[in-house]
């Protein structure tokens, strides 16, 4: 392990960040939180000159690098590369999935490397576990509920802990998380009357619906304003409306949405805007969204469903975040519904709540239901995941009752995990059976060290305990084929196994035996998640949980 | 400027030269400039 003096030399901390809009506004968000934790830490942000911008308004970033975006020649980006190969840091982090991000976390000097990198056989290479999951969430397949900005401020306060020391947590960051640069000065919005509350409604993609929902807002809360951003949206004269779209710059977004209350969304990309201007936001996502694309902090509202939404609901939603000062978000939602005759437009939709976690509750942003649905086994696979996650990189999991108090047992959620652990005792096996080849094959490697030759019959033991260990993989992602809640942990079986740490037969053993330790953790964590649920799944299994995978499983 | 002049400022990096061959280094600094001349492109398209 590396330890970074930084008693006399300042910490400075390279944030690589390559990717779309989305991607740089939520690791903006995450090197808020590192800058917070570490106070004497210098960032410099890395980006594309498109999204540079972003990173410019942030008065926690120090420095700016960006990539020319009129780099047309070799000669051009030459110069760029020279140019960042005189910075030095001690810490340096890639979040992007770039080839270039990841070749540059190599080029540029640093002490300690986080992220994506270009192996010494050319292919992409994980430097850490975080990275490893975040990535393979770009894969699809891993379905949990840790925000993306939460996986990156972890990422890199967890290394900082490591080689720097504890944080400082002293300093505040400015409550004005954005900047404007430069003046904005939009006539019509200068002129707009004060004294009310308003909302920013970006309605690309939703015009229709946005309009009527505009309209109750507007004639249903006589302090209400909707200001309309986004690239089109309707012209309609109305008292307390006014029309931005397709006018805006970005600073004229920051400008704007500073003065607003709320925002109404589909746009990830204006909802972590938002966030980072601290308004509060409705965002309007599909069934299935990645909570990644979620706004970030307390109090933001999510509707999630498939079906049409009626204007009168989303009005709803609004009013209840609205005025939520005054029921401090005790006030049953589906009340408030009932209040408003519209709980038979809330068929089919989700809606959420965001607040950010204490730290022994797990920490991070978290969204909890509203509406108090029975937990769909999708969702529970989710927090189950989360919790397997969180062991592995974090070494901890929050008190399980905090996890318990998302769930909302029903006959359903009952049945499906019911079913899903009819393949438990299999896994379990194929877990045991690889964490003993492992060990066998640690046993030849301290033989064949003792002996410092190797005989064909020794050979022929190695090659068939790795068949053994392949073919039980085979098995495991087979099995998950059929049990959905073990897909995430097979696909970070296969990405721990790719990345194997260690180079001899001895080492590569021990990391093997580990990899499927960790998959037998796993089992357990799913297996007490699923005890430790009030009524009708307990007394669905009849037998308590045991201590440890590795005497949960039993060879026949 | 051309590779074989980023190849020197390398040498501030010996961690990352100590692993690599200069074969390696002159390869990978070139992966970089097409992979960049790549992405913007891509970008603009």
């Amino acid at each position: 392990m590396q330890a970074i003096s930084v008693q006399d030399s300042p910490l400075r901390i390279l944030l690589i960040q390559t990717g779309p809009a989305m991607d740089v506004l939520s690791s903006l968000l995450a090197s808020r939180a590192i800058a917070h934790h570490y106070p004497q830490a210098q960032l410099t942000f890395l980006t594309r000159e498109s999204t540079a911008s972003f990173a410019e308004r942030s008065e926690w970033i120090d420095t700016v690098i960006s990539i020319p975006r009129e780099s047309k020649s070799i000669s051009d980006i030459s110069k760029f590369v020279s140019n960042v190969l005189e910075s030095r840091f001690e810490v340096s982090v890639n979040w992007s999935s770039t080839r270039s991000s990841a070749i540059l976390l190599d080029l540029i000097p640093a002490v300690v490397r986080l992220g994506r990198r270009i192996g010494l056989n050319g292919e992409f290479e994980d430097c850490d576990a975080w990275s490893m999951v975040m990535h393979s969430l770009e894969w699809g397949g891993i379905h949990q509920d840790i925000h993306i900005a939460d996986m990156q401020t972890t990422q890199v306060l967890t290394a900082l802990q490591i080689h720097v020391g504890e944080s400082q947590e002293k300093s505040v960051v400015s409550r004005q998380l954005f900047r404007a640069l430069t003046p904005a000065l939009i006539p019509v919005w200068a002129q707009r009357p004060h004294g009310i509350r308003w909302v920013a409604i970006d309605g690309d993609d939703w015009e229709r619906l946005a309009l009527e929902s505009a309209q109750q807002i507007v004639r249903r809360h006589g302090d209400a304003g909707v200001v309309w951003v986004g690239k089109k949206g309707p012209s309609v004269a109305m008292d307390r409306m006014i029309s931005l779209t397709g006018k805006l710059e970005l600073d004229q977004y920051i400008q704007v949405l500073s003065h607003c209350q709320w925002l109404i969304t589909k746009d990830p990309v204006l909802a972590s805007l938002a966030s980072l201007l601290q308004v509060k936001v409705i965002m309007i996502a599909d069934t299935g969204a990645a909570l990644s694309a979620a706004p970030y902090g307390n109090g933001h509202l999510r509707i999630v469903t498939s079906h049409n939404l009626s204007p009168d609901f989303i009005h709803a939603v609004y009013s209840y975040g609205a005025t939520e000062w005054m029921h401090n978000g005790k006030k049953d939602f589906l009340k408030h519904l009932e209040q408003l005759s519209v709980v038979a437009d809330a068929k089919g939709v989700e809606v959420q709540r965001s607040r950010i976690r204490q730290p022994d509750e797990g920490g991070g942003v978290a969204y909890v239901d509203l509406l108090k649905h029975g937990t769909k086994k999708s969702e529970w696979d989710r927090i189950a995941t989360a919790r397997v996650l969180r062991s592995w990189l974090c070494g901890w999991v929050p008190e399980i009752d905090f996890d318990l108090a998302q769930i909302q047992v029903d006959s359903d959620l009952t049945v499906a995990i019911q079913k899903s652990f009819e393949s438990w005792p299999v896994a379990r096996r194929i877990t045991l059976e690889a964490i003993q080849s492992a060990i066998a094959l640690q046993g030849i490697a301290v033989e064949r060290r003792s002996l410092r030759m190797m005989g064909i019959e020794e050979d022929q033991k190695i090659r068939d305990i790795g068949a053994k260990i392949a073919e039980l993989e085979v098995l495991l992602t087979r099995l998950a084929q059929v049990e959905t809640s073990l897909g995430p942990i097979v696909q970070m079986q296969r990405l721990l196994m790719h990345n194997l740490p260690g180079s001899g037969l001895s080492e590569l053993a021990i990391s093997t035996q580990q990899v499927w330790e960790m998959v037998g953790q796993a089992l357990d964590l799913h297996e007490e998640l699923a005890h430790k649920m009030p009524t009708q799944v307990r007394t669905l299994k009849s037998r308590e949980p045991r201590k440890t995978h590795l005497r949960l499983v039993e060879r026949d | 400027m051309d590779v074989r002049l980023l190849q020197g400022k390398l040498v501030k990096n010996p961690e990352f030269t100590a692993s690599r061959a200069p074969e390696e280094v002159e390869a990978l600094l070139q992966d970089l400039l097409t992979a960049l001349l790549d992405e913007a492109s891509d970008e603009e398209g």
